[in-house]
């Protein structure tokens, strides 16, 4: 699953979370396929960034998923014996995890 | 460095020579009938680009809000005077940082974003004022940097070698804490208790006596930011979370797991947007 910005939405893409309206309402269910009229409706709804399936979009200062967990590993490499603070640190690389692989 | 001349410099800042004339007279004001939508309003509209970046927090930083914000007497109405006044000191104070300290605004706002989301999922009314307290948690250490640029590089070099926190490091070197600086800023500020106690003791939140669950919250929020990478560079390492904190909030990995990915959906917005 990767985060995106509207303006990275291509035609083809998959949403792996549905979009809501600020209201709340679904504008687009989870599964759903871009299409261009798709986009432009939810540009015109003001949304902002979706969650699509895969990993579609390339960036170039983008880190890669090893490197993100090395970071956290090193932000808490000082508590490495508190078990409530690793246990929060096991669902944020869970969480990244998550983002990064297929679903 | 003696506890007293550290006192001596902050109290020289907390005078706020360098704060927009509005911010300086809103914190003169304290909560009162006397203090209304209108009088707010017309204050702070009369320093556009303080009302606009007031707006700006309000309708992006406590993401979540039910419908936009147009104007700072309906943030007034919907938020309370404190929340208003907190943030404005917030944006003037945090404007007068420029180049590395920016990363000090980021983690603000983030561990605003944060706390806000912890609030919520926790059931926690008031969870703009929680906000706030957590957009000015670390206003100590702007003080700091803004004093004592030398020292505050001086420690950022030691706790890379030394197995010590930066609260240790800094009440080594100035004789008090960033804690407690941002309280004595607070104080003058006039902003209420509720707001004081979770940036006095959010490092300590066992500490914590009248509004112990908003400081456990901001205590829990600074350290999912950090957590998540929202760092600044004195502060790199997640330090413990309090057994107190873990227990008083009732915390569990599907509490915790709610939390970060909402938190993670609302994070973006801060990296796309200037504030």
């Amino acid at each position: 699953m990767q985060r995106i910005k509207i303006e990275e939405a291509e035609e083809g893409m998959v949403l792996a979370k549905p979009v809501f309206s600020e209201q709340g309402t679904v504008l687009c269910s989870e599964g759903a396929e871009l299409n261009e009229a798709m986009i432009s409706t939810l540009k015109k709804r003001d949304v902002v960034r979706l969650k699509v399936v895969g990993h579609p979009v390339e960036r170039p200062d983008e880190k890669s998923l090893d490197e993100l967990v090395k970071d956290v590993n090193l932000r808490f490499s000082r508590v490495e014996d508190d078990l409530n603070t690793l246990k929060i640190k096991k669902i944020i690389l869970k969480q990244i995890r998550e983002e990064y692989e297929e679903q | 460095m003696k506890r007293e001349k550290t006192q001596r410099e902050i109290k020289k800042i907390s005078g706020l020579p360098t704060l927009p004339g509005v911010v300086t007279k809103l914190c003169s004001m304290v909560e009162s009938p006397d203090v209304s939508a209108a009088v707010i309003g017309k204050l702070i509209a009369s320093d556009q680009v303080l009302a606009a970046r007031i707006l700006k927090l309000v309708n992006s930083a406590f993401y979540g809000f039910p419908g936009r914000i147009s104007s700072v007497s309906q943030a007034f109405v919907l938020l309370g005077f404190n929340v208003v006044k907190g943030l404005a000191v917030s944006a003037s104070v945090f404007d007068m940082m420029t180049g590395h300290l920016e990363g000090l605004w980021r983690h603000s706002l983030a561990c605003s974003v944060v706390a806000a989301r912890v609030a919520r999922v926790l059931g926690e009314p008031d969870a703009e004022e929680i906000a706030v307290a957590a957009l000015l948690h670390d206003i100590g250490k702007v003080a700091l940097w803004t004093k004592f640029p030398y020292d505050m590089a001086l420690i950022m070099d030691e706790i890379k070698v030394k197995d010590k926190t930066l609260v240790d490091l800094e009440d080594e070197r100035f004789g008090m804490t960033h804690p407690e600086i941002g309280e004595i800023l607070v104080k003058q500020w006039n902003l209420p208790d509720n707001l004081i106690e979770p940036i006095t003791f959010h490092h300590q939140p066992h500490r914590s006596k009248k509004y112990e669950r908003r400081t456990h919250i901001i205590h829990l929020a600074d350290l999912i930011t950090k957590g998540l990478g929202y760092t600044f560079s004195t502060d790199y390492y997640v330090s413990p979370l309090s057994k107190k904190s873990w227990k008083y909030l009732e915390l569990n990995d599907e509490v915790l797991s709610r939390i970060i990915e909402e938190v993670m959906d609302n994070l973006d917005d801060i990296d796309d947007s200037s504030f």
